[in-house]
Formats: structure tokens, sequence, C-alpha cells
């Protein structure tokens, strides 16, 4: 076999065992040690491979992976959110869609603070939910709209894929911080204008609530996301901390704001610590086995060769990245973000390298795919997590057919980002 | 099996909670120390790497495993036969097994040779020994291919009822 057969047989098998089941890190380190033994003698494939768990992992970069998932964690567990959502829902109230496009402005604000769109997801849809049910919305406007506004933690900062993207392409992850921003707001402020305008053009979707069911106190816990928000892009930009320690600074300050809260103690700050490690373990496994992946692909030389193919061709960048964008939304429909991140990297940077795209870019047309694939049928994870904090009776059909608005608003704004890459630059490229 | 499993799971689990815990408090001092006193505590940057990291990311592998919280994708599962559904899983619960196992029988290997050689890393006036990180990638795949087993042991055992 050549190393590029070799290579194309590694990237079905991989595909092949995923579709089967196999856990996603298992079947791309499987695939890639298999492609690695048939590259090169048993000896040095073996230690090639062997070395990559301890050397991905002991990485500085990587630390701000279970860092920035503790301190989202230790604001889940706190319920440090739920001031933010009670107060975007008391003034939105009465305006069309009121409570829901709360819902979609609040999970902005909790991605900023979480990092983690299924985190986002379930902590917003055990508060929201019942409350835009009980005003009278439709189940699919409630349920639709809390999976979305989960997607929002994917790009807004601090942004776990981002940080992935950006140790795996080898890219400022402060960079990638700052260019994550706008495009993040405008898809929340895309998501609450077509909630604005669906309600307004049919009120029966979401009656304006008569009692005052949200005039309980506030609290002061409402200015903790701003807080955490502002230390965390402030001491980067500030050049107080890097974007790894600023995980370290922002879960200090959650858990400081956290003891403040009444009820939180120690078994509240364990079970946080505990869900933060077992979620950077799934992280990594499957992160590992991607970097395996992406060292049998550098050996067979596949990345390099559709490089190569696409210069031959003279494959224009727009046709590229039209094409990428299908080949994202596809896998995106069947596999994990993670795993659909991680493949495209491994398989595609170079070719987008030679073309000359801007890497920062492209990191976050890539998290945009993933978080759309985050609501597609049929593995859409953050779907699946809204269904769980929903009532039983509501079912999955009803939710994905609700996304489908949502999927209309994102068409726009990726169009935007794809067609004027300025939007996303703009930032990073002024401050940094 | 499964106590077993369950047992030293946990156990690797807190490791890593304390691990965590540490590393932040860690970097939360030598911010407020570089920043406010002029003074950063030395080697903090390998101490990180070489040390916590490996502890907070293989720590809780086996747990995330027994607890079913692994990435895998079901999207299979909703067109074929659940007879078939329980066999993949059965086939990939004995693969996660072997390759846990051989990732934990290599990564030994390594583990052992950095302690026979006494590999150190030097940061600044801080040296580290090199060899606590291995060991626990050694032990977190040796746990997973533990967990594995505990969980394969019983889906063939709920297989067979």
């Amino acid at each position: 076999m050549t190393p590029f057969e070799v290579g194309s047989a590694v990237l079905l098998a991989a595909l092949a065992l995923i579709f089967l089941r196999f856990p996603v890190g298992l079947a791309l380190g499987g695939a890639a040690f298999g492609g690695a033994l048939l590259l090169l003698p048993p000896s040095a494939a073996i230690s090639l491979m062997s070395r990559v768990p301890y050397e991905f992992t002991a990485s500085w970069e990587f630390a701000a992976v279970p860092l920035f998932l503790a301190m989202g964690t230790i604001i889940t567990r706190s319920g440090l959110a739920n001031g933010l959502i009670r107060l975007a829902e008391r003034g939105l109230r009465h305006v069309p869609g009121g409570l829901a496009i709360a819902t979609n402005f609040a999970g902005a604000g909790f991605g900023a603070a979480s990092g983690s769109s299924l985190a986002t997801t379930v902590a917003l849809g055990r508060m929201a939910i019942p409350q835009m049910l009980r005003a009278g919305y439709s189940p699919g406007l409630a349920t639709a709209t809390t999976a979305c506004a989960g997607t929002l933690a994917a790009l807004i900062p601090p942004s776990i894929p981002l940080i992935v993207y950006g140790i795996l392409a080898e890219v400022s992850v402060a960079q990638l911080f700052f260019a994550g921003i706008v495009p993040g707001l405008l898809t929340a402020l895309a998501y609450g204008a077509m909630i604005y305008i669906r309600c307004r053009i049919d009120p029966s979707l979401a009656p304006c609530p008569e009692a005052a069911e949200t005039d309980d106190p506030i609290g002061w816990s409402v200015v903790a996301f701003p807080v955490i928000a502002a230390l965390i892009l402030g001491g980067i930009y500030g050049g107080f901390f890097s974007p790894s320690e600023a995980g370290a600074a922002g879960a200090l300050a959650a858990l400081a704001l956290s003891l403040l809260q009444p009820g939180f103690g120690w078994r509240d700050l364990a079970a946080a610590l505990a869900d933060a490690v077992r979620q950077t373990a799934s992280i990594l496994f499957v992160a590992v086995g991607a970097f395996m992946l992406t060292r049998t692909m550098a050996l067979t030389g596949l990345p390099d060769a559709l490089a190569d193919m696409m210069e031959l061709w003279s494959v224009s960048p727009f046709v590229l990245i039209l094409a990428s964008s299908l080949l994202f939304l596809v896998l995106g429909m069947v596999l994990d973000p993670f795993g659909v991140m991680l493949l495209s990297v491994a398989v595609l940077l170079p070719a987008f390298e030679r073309l000359g795209f801007d890497l920062i870019w492209l990191g976050i047309i890539i998290v945009k795919y993933i978080e759309i694939g985050l609501i597609t049928p049929p593995v859409g994870l953050n779907v699946f997590a809204a269904k769980s904090v929903a009532p039983p009776e509501i079912d999955l059909t009803v939710i994905f057919r609700g996304v489908g608005w949502f999927l209309l608003a994102e068409a726009v704004v990726m169009a935007l980002l794809l067609s004027l890459p300025q939007l996303t630059l703009w930032l990073p490229n002024t401050l940094m | 099996m499964r106590r077993i499993g369950e047992w030293t799971a946990r156990g690797a689990q807190w490791l890593a909670m304390a691990a965590l815990a540490a590393m932040i408090l860690h970097l939360g001092f030598d911010i407020v120390l570089r920043n406010f006193a002029g003074r950063p505590l030395d080697g903090t940057l390998e101490i990180v790497a070489e040390l916590y990291l490996p502890f907070v990311a293989f720590g809780a592998l086996a747990a995330t495993h027994l607890r079913r919280e692994e990435i895998r994708v079901d999207l299979i599962a909703q067109f074929i036969a659940p007879g078939a559904t329980r066999a993949l899983d059965l086939i990939a619960q004995a693969a996660t097994v072997l390759c846990a196992a051989a990732m934990a029988w290599l990564t030994c290997g390594h583990a052992l040779h950095d302690i026979d050689i006494g590999t150190r890393i030097e940061a600044g006036t801080v040296v580290i020994p090199a060899w606590p990180g291995r060991v626990i990638v050694a032990l977190g795949f040796a746990l997973l291919a533990l967990a594995a087993l505990a969980r394969l042991l019983q889906e063939a055992d709920d297989d067979t009822v």
C-alpha cells in the first residue's frame, strides 16, 4: 500500500469504528496506531504512538481546558447563573417572545463564564424551560431556544473548543478568544431577532405573561458574570496573565463569589471539581486519539497531498471553503463536535494554510460549524441536553422542528462571517 | 470486579480533583506574586505541565468510563436491532479493555525507564522528578482497562439475563 492509500484507509477505519459505537478517542487512536504499524517498523510505530498521551497532556496550553471547565462547573453548581437569567427575563418580559430572547442572551452571558455548551444548555433549561412553558410558550420554541442558546458558549470566550483548536493548530488562544466575541454576539443577535420576528408574526407562539412570576429579589449574583468575564478578558488583554492562567483566575473568582452564595459548601465544591476532572478526561481521550491521527496523517503525507492537489487544480479559496463547509456540515450531523474539529485539523489544515487562509478566522469558522453540528439531527448533542431537562411529553422531533428556525438565522450569520473575514479578525487585530 | 473497578476509579478521581485544586491555587499564587510582588513562583509552568496536568487528565479516565461519560456516537443504534447494538457494545468494550491494557503496558515501560535513569526536569532553581507524571498516565490506562473489563462483564451478564 502507498502511504496515500494507508492514509485514506486510516480515515475510513476511524469513521467506521466511530459509527460502530466505539468510543471516539479509541476509534481515532486505534486507527492511527494501525496506520503507523503499516508505515513504520513495529518498534518505531509503538515508540511513536505510546509517547503521545504524556506528550500531549503535559503541555502548558492544555492547562486552560481543566481550569475553565472547573470555573464553569463551580458556577453551575453554585447557581451563580440564576440572577442573570432572572434579570434578563424581567427586562424583556413584555417584548414579543421576551422570555425566549432573555434565555438566548442569558445563554451568551452564561457561555462567557462556563465555556461549555452542554453545561450552558442544562443550566439554562432547568430554569427557563418550565418558566416559558408556564407562560404558555410553544414547547418547540421554549426547548429549541434553550438548545441553541447553549451553543453560544462554543464561541464566546472562554471557549473549550477554541482552546483545543489553538493547541492543535498552534495559533494564539488569546487571539482566538478575542476573535470569537463578535461572531458570538452576532449569533446571539440573529437568534434574538429571529425569535422577535416569529413571535411578532404569530403571537400565539409566546403570549406575554400576565402574572409577575419573576419578581422575587434578584440579588448581587447578577454582577458575577460581568465581573468574571471582565477579569478574564481584561487580565489577558492587560498582560496580567496568559489564557491558560486566566482559567485559574476565573476559577478562583468563581469560587470566591460562589462561597458568598447561600447553601454553597465543600460538598458542592468537591462535586464541581469531580465534574471538571471527568469532563477533562472525556475531552482528553478524544484529543489524544486525534493527536495520534495527526501524527499518522503526517507520516502518510495525505494532508500535504491534498494541499498539492488543491494547488494543482488551482482550487480557489472560495471553492475550498464552500466544499469544506459542506463537509463540516455533513460530518457535524453525524459526528460529535470534537471529532469533527480534530479530524478536520488533522487532515485539512495544511491545505488551508497553503492557500493563505488566516488560521484564526478558520478556527472561528470551524467552531461555528461545530456549533451548528450541536443542533442538527441526528447527533445534535445540545438538543439531547435540552430534551433531558424538558418535560418528558415533549418529543425530540418537536425540539428539532423548533431548531430549524435557528438554523435559518445561523445561515445568515455564516454567510456574513464567510464573506467578511474582517468581522472576525477586526477585534483581535486591533487589540493584539 | 465491578466494586474493585469503582473503588479504584473513585480513588484516582480524588487524586485528579486534588491535583486540579492544587493547580488552581498554585497558579493563583503565581499570578498574585508576579503582578504585585514582582516575584513569580519558580518552575510554575513546568510543575503545571509535567505534574498537575497528567494527574488531572488521567486520574478521572476510569471514572468517566464507568459513568458512561466517554464521547461516542449513537447514530447507528436507531437503525439496527437492539441485539446487534448490544453485540456492538460488547465488542467496543472488549476493544477498550485490550487497547487500554496495551497502552498501560507501553506507558508503564516509559515510566519504569524514567525511574531507572532518574529523569528530572530543571526549571530555574526547581528540579522536578519526571516519573510521577509518567506513572499516573500508565495507572490511568490500567484503571481504564479495569473499568472497561468491569463494564464488559456487567453488560455480558445483563445480556444473558
